[in-house]
């Protein structure tokens, strides 16, 4: 636990400014789309043309991202926020907590954009589940008994998991 | 009159108590108390899992599925919050304060029992006030122009942003306008013009609730489990019956003002069940005559937190039903099941379904007595429950958070769509920005576009509208006065206002 609160980032002034510089862009960007979604749609007036509400929105996003970025530039000078993103980087790069975490996503990911739709359903769902549990419950040394364990409850949950919904609810499944 | 509100009550029991209803009822009031015991897997989860699922069922069925398990999430977090000192659900934060310490004490069956006990009560509570305050808002409702409705929708978003973000507002704001962005995406409802498509056919029916519900609140509890480590868990469960009645009893004030805190809380948009707990936490301990005894293992304190945020229940439900905007996020989740199943809350509720408000108020009773009797019943075998490994649990929920977003559109888009917005999310939680104003700005997000173009269409982009109503000027005030009480300046004259005042 006091391993993991080491090296685990916390949300912080680089992570701030970013974000705001983020939403700040999305903000112009939108405002941009609303004008060309009016010139676009052949209504002659802009008030009730499809680029009202996003012009709205865009309008109230830019004043906000504007507020939280000159908030977070007033308690935090800019090369401080800057440092800190550098130094955000290097504690993702190097805390354990993200890597597992990534490779987790990067199984989920394979899951739903590669073996849903091209594989049956209950070979993506045992290889994923199967997956994930060893990925998530590893420990050095990992015995026979232990991953028989965990590819056996991999086996049981894609089991249960179609007969209660595709036997049972009768709902479809992808 | 009479007769025809008797003749509804006399359907909605009849529904509710058929074998399927029964079996229905029960199933889902178990799975939500499991879903609320283990931590990380929330009562928006629960319901937003079961819209999928009961897609196919019956309207009626459906709905009280719904309710269920929406009331057995709430009630069952405290178990978790009691035993392993980790709320269950958010909800059931402030019962860990003095039900933990309760159950160090030995006295964790007698804790549950009253917790348990105290959130049926406020169940019923929260049940009297949707059934009495519905009609009444419904009748208020219908005098709402469309420009009237447009200023509904931002002041639910702005209100949600300033509550939920622990005082950050800019932060929830932030999140509720990208939740009306969201709701852009896709053709729009008057012109059907598409925006933000990027020429993707899938985008151009918009962006489906319950798959981004499913990913901002899911997916980062699946995440948190990589960390998660096995909590230590306090194992005796026993308890005296009538001991926790005669507490239950001692204790009517404080149920009573923490039920009708927990609805007032609830029916805020975006507020939900655990700010409900938490205010009527925070109201027993300033009423009570030995305030320094909660923390350490108070009963009050239990009763005060588990009535206030199940009572939060039916708070939420009252605006869903009369006005069409969620008072939680569960509730978010349920007025997307209403919509799917046929059903059209909001002004017309009391005109079109009139039979509607009576089946959610029955449905609610008897859920609420189910729950009861089976959280008594489990008590013994939620240790074992509560034993089961995050780790080992959540790449199951994952995959029923895959069937849940596949179900209602059969659409493997969908699929794609939540595993999106669950990186948002995890970016969201990171950064501390709240996720209901996201979804509050969703929901929202279409009712104030149209009714917004079809204010100025009828009045020819004359906004003068917006300033000859009372009811309009009541909602620009409002939404003016919950920004300006964050600006700064505004902060820092109450601060000197405050300063002067002790001096």
């Amino acid at each position: 636990m006091s391993e993991e609160k080491n090296t685990r980032p916390d949300a912080r002034c680089g992570a701030e400014f970013l974000a705001g510089a983020v939403c700040w862009v999305l903000s112009i960007y939108v405002m941009f789309k609303a004008i060309t979604f009016w010139k676009e749609d052949y209504v002659e007036e802009f008030y009730y043309s499809s680029g009202l509400m996003p012009m709205i929105i865009g309008i109230a996003l830019f004043i906000i991202s504007i507020s939280y970025l000159i908030r977070t530039l007033k308690e935090h000078p800019l090369k401080e926020c800057l440092s800190d993103v550098k130094n955000f980087a290097v504690e993702l790069v190097k805390s354990k907590y993200v890597h597992k975490a990534i490779i987790g996503l990067i199984i989920m990911g394979i899951y739903i954009y590669l073996f849903l739709g091209n594989t049956p359903f209950w070979i993506g769902t045992f290889i994923t589940l199967s997956a994930l549990l060893l990925f998530m419950n590893w420990s050095k040394p990992m015995s026979i008994k232990n991953i028989a364990k965990f590819l056996l409850i991999s086996a049981c949950g894609t089991a249960a998991i179609i007969i209660v919904f595709e036997v049972i609810f009768r709902v479809p499944l992808p | 009159m009479i007769g025809t509100y008797l003749s509804f009550v006399g359907e909605a029991f009849a529904i509710a108590l058929s074998p399927q209803g029964l079996l229905c009822m029960v199933l889902s009031t178990f799975v939500g108390l499991i879903f609320g015991m283990l931590p990380g897997l929330t009562s928006t989860m629960a319901v937003a899992l079961l819209t999928g699922l009961t897609y196919h069922f019956d309207g009626s069925l459906a709905i009280l599925s719904l309710l269920a398990i929406y009331i057995g999430a709430i009630s069952g977090g405290n178990q978790s919050a009691i035993l392993l000192n980790i709320p269950g659900t958010p909800a059931s934060a402030a019962t860990a304060m003095d039900g933990y310490p309760l159950a160090l004490k030995g006295r964790a069956g007698h804790a549950i029992f009253c917790a348990t006990g105290a959130s049926f009560f406020g169940t019923i509570i929260s049940i009297v006030c949707v059934a009495f305050f519905t009609p009444i808002l419904t009748v208020f409702a219908l005098k709402f122009m469309s420009h009237e409705m447009f200023l509904l929708a931002v002041f639910g978003v702005v209100i949600c942003g300033n509550i939920t973000s622990n005082g950050d507002p800019l932060k929830g704001w932030l999140s509720g306008f990208i939740g009306l962005l969201m709701s852009q995406v896709g053709m729009d409802t008057i012109y059907s013009y598409r925006r933000f498509t990027f020429g993707n056919i899938n985008l151009s029916a918009g962006i489906t609730l319950l798959p981004v519900m499913i990913g901002l609140f899911g997916f980062p509890e699946v995440i948190k489990a990589f960390g998660a480590q096995k909590a230590k868990m306090q194992k005796n469960t026993k308890y005296s019956i009538r001991e926790g009645l005669r507490d239950l009893r001692r204790n009517w004030l404080n149920i009573l003002r923490s039920g009708i805190l927990g609805m007032i809380m609830g029916a805020i948009p975006g507020v939900g069940e655990d700010t409900g707990g938490w205010i009527s936490y925070w109201s027993e301990k300033k009423a009570s005559k030995h305030p320094e005894e909660f923390g350490k293992g108070c009963i009050d304190g239990v009763i005060a937190a588990e009535t206030g945020n199940n009572s939060a229940i039916g708070g939420a439900i009252i605006p869903v039903l009369s006005l069409a905007i969620p008072g939680s996020t569960s509730a978010a989740v349920l007025l997307a099941a209403f919509w799917m199943h046929g059903y059209r809350p909001g002004p017309l509720l009391m005109n079109e379904t009139p039979e509607f408000l009576y089946y959610i108020v029955v449905f609610m009773v008897l859920s609420s007595i189910c729950m009861w009797l089976l959280a008594m019943l489990i008590a013994k075998f939620s240790v074992k429950v509560l034993s089961v490994d995050a780790k080992t649990l959540m790449p199951i929920v994952f995959i029923c958070c895959v069937i849940g977003s596949f179900v209602t559109s059969n659409r493997l888009f969908d699929i794609k769509i939540m595993f999106v917005f669950g990186l948002l999310g995890i970016i969201m939680s990171y950064l501390h920005i709240p996720g209901a104003p996201f979804l509050l700005g969703i929901i929202l997000g279409n009712m104030a576009d149209e009714n917004l173009r079809r204010a100025l269409l009828l009045t020819h982009g004359d906004v003068s509208i917006f300033f000859t109503r009372p009811i309009s000027i009541f909602f620009m005030l409002l939404i003016a006065y919950m920004i300006l009480i964050q600006l700064p300046f505004y902060k820092r004259w109450k601060e000197n206002r405050k300063a002067k005042k002790k001096a």
